[in-house]
């Protein structure tokens, strides 16, 4: 039964994407003169491209939490660096390389000598998740479990407070979108729009490639350069609507994953808040393109 | 002689392939005419922008045109180009993520005539349609258009998206689900 059903809906689907296929308005067909004329006028781009994705950013998550979370651990984390941190080891690392050939000969039994695989390569790149930390009375980045759900703590917050983040939601950074040269190997292009900022890590060494690829929703705050990571600040407010609707979670988007919510887990909850807003943190590895977003709601 | 391998949509003469390796430049142009609409298309899917799906063929030809000499299987130029376009496609990431993933193609297709039967059932399904596929992935949507539009089979696909078949075929029924999903509807339970 489920097993026809289904096929019914993939013949139905195939029969009804066809239909809009064949209304796709497509543009005259450009001459093909121009393709000649740009083999012979642009130089051919490298062969050779290497992408190469290293594991995940463990400390920096830390640092992070860190940073939004307790002033008092702020302070501490300013020496922390990734390299250094003890909690790398609690992170899975994973790495992967790929390479793309351009002009190589092709046969489809050749395939895998041919071409890179960006595909798994954004996967790679794109947001892993650490191991959760440890909870205990020491722990000041866990929550006990269940007191303080992203859900409770706003329901409180709404329930017990004359909010004013309406008024807060239209404040916006005068910054405009960016490209800063890290190095002469990397740069990142910061993208800032009035509700969500997109952000491309690009490896320089050749042709210019990209090493990540995303973007957050929230409002830009700041950014900086520490210890071969690159960080991002955003706030994302969050009113009684949003709250009352259930969409109160920063999205995030890219293009593997699609568009998707921050996930509760990379929020740290405190046991009651005082502006109802997520500061978002978004800590990219400059050399591998890796990155970590977390937030912290105040 | 019509090189049949991979897809069933896009036939490709591999006789002008065999002259397109050797530099003939105007079997080359028989090649480009006869394929862009159905390059041009798979781009649209994946990209969602007229503009980027065009700059992406004209690449993936510019690319084709260089390398077709290399081309060991004449036979093979259907899935060569489509996997050429592929990898330019997902170079296109930068656009898309500037774009906030949005994908316009619903502004692309052709709406019909408003005083024909059944305009509005024609442009709400049209719209349902655009806005699943928009709730796709990138791969997600190359996977889905090369195997139900191209015809491609999933070890084709595998080959030309360079992924295992097995992820491939996961991945589809994957997809299928998702579409089920907001698809399904009255119509399709």
């Amino acid at each position: 039964m489920a097993d026809n059903q289904r096929n019914n809906f993939e013949h139905d689907f195939s029969e009804r994407l066809k239909e809009f296929d064949a209304q796709i308005r497509i543009p005259g067909i450009p001459d093909a003169q121009a393709i000649f004329d740009r083999a012979e006028t642009e130089k051919p781009k490298n062969n050779i491209l290497k992408f190469k994705y290293i594991g995940t950013v463990a400390a920096a998550a830390v640092v992070v939490i860190m940073l939004v979370s307790v002033p008092a651990i702020r302070r501490m984390s300013m020496d922390a660096s990734p390299k250094s941190s003890g909690e790398a080891a609690m992170f899975s690392m994973q790495s992967n390389e790929a390479e793309i050939a351009l002009t190589e000969e092709y046969s489809p039994e050749t395939a895998e000598e041919y071409s890179e695989d960006v595909t798994n390569a954004m996967n790679s790149g794109s947001a892993v998740k650490p191991n959760p930390p440890t909870g205990g009375s020491g722990d000041m980045l866990t929550a006990p479990l269940g007191i303080n759900s992203i859900s409770d703590v706003l329901g409180n917050y709404f329930d017990s407070s004359d909010s004013d983040s309406e008024l807060k939601r239209t404040e916006s950074n005068s910054v405009e979108s960016f490209t800063e040269y890290i190095s002469k190997k990397r740069s990142v292009d910061v993208g800032i729009e009035s509700d969500s900022v997109s952000v491309m890590l690009n490896d320089d060494s050749g042709e210019r490639e990209i090493l990540s690829a995303f973007w957050v929703e929230g409002v830009y705050q700041s950014s900086y350069e520490s210890e071969g990571i690159y960080v991002i600040n955003l706030v994302s407010y969050v009113t009684e609507e949003d709250y009352e609707s259930g969409n109160y979670m920063p999205l995030i988007g890219d293009a593997i994953k699609g568009t998707y919510s921050l996930p509760e887990e990379d929020v740290y909850v405190p046991d009651a808040i005082t502006d109802a807003l997520f500061n978002i943190s978004i800590n990219i590895n400059i050399e591998t393109g890796e990155y970590e977003i977390y937030a912290s709601l105040v | 002689m019509i090189a049949m391998i991979g897809g069933v949509v896009m036939k490709v003469d591999s006789e002008l392939v065999v002259r397109a390796s050797g530099g003939d430049k105007d079997a080359f142009t028989d090649l480009y005419n006869a394929c862009y609409k159905d390059l041009y298309k798979y781009a649209l899917y994946i990209l969602g922008s007229s503009e980027d799906a065009a700059d992406a063929v004209s690449d993936a030809f510019l690319e084709s045109w260089r390398g077709i000499s290399k081309l060991r299987e004449p036979e093979a130029f259907s899935s060569w180009i489509f996997r050429i376009l592929s990898l330019r496609c997902k170079r296109g990431i930068r656009t898309l993520i500037e774009r906030r993933n949005t994908f316009d193609i619903d502004d692309l297709i052709e709406v019909p005539e408003e005083k024909s039967a059944g305009f509005e059932e024609q442009i709400a399904e049209s719209t349902a349609l655009a806005g699943a596929l928009a709730k796709l992935t990138p791969e997600e949507r190359m996977i889905v258009v090369l195997s139900v539009l191209h015809g491609y089979t999933n070890k084709e696909i595998a080959e030309i998206l360079e992924k295992p078949q097995g992820t491939i075929g996961s991945k589809l029924s994957r997809t299928y689900a998702k579409l089920r999903e907001m698809l399904g509807g009255e119509n399709n339970g």
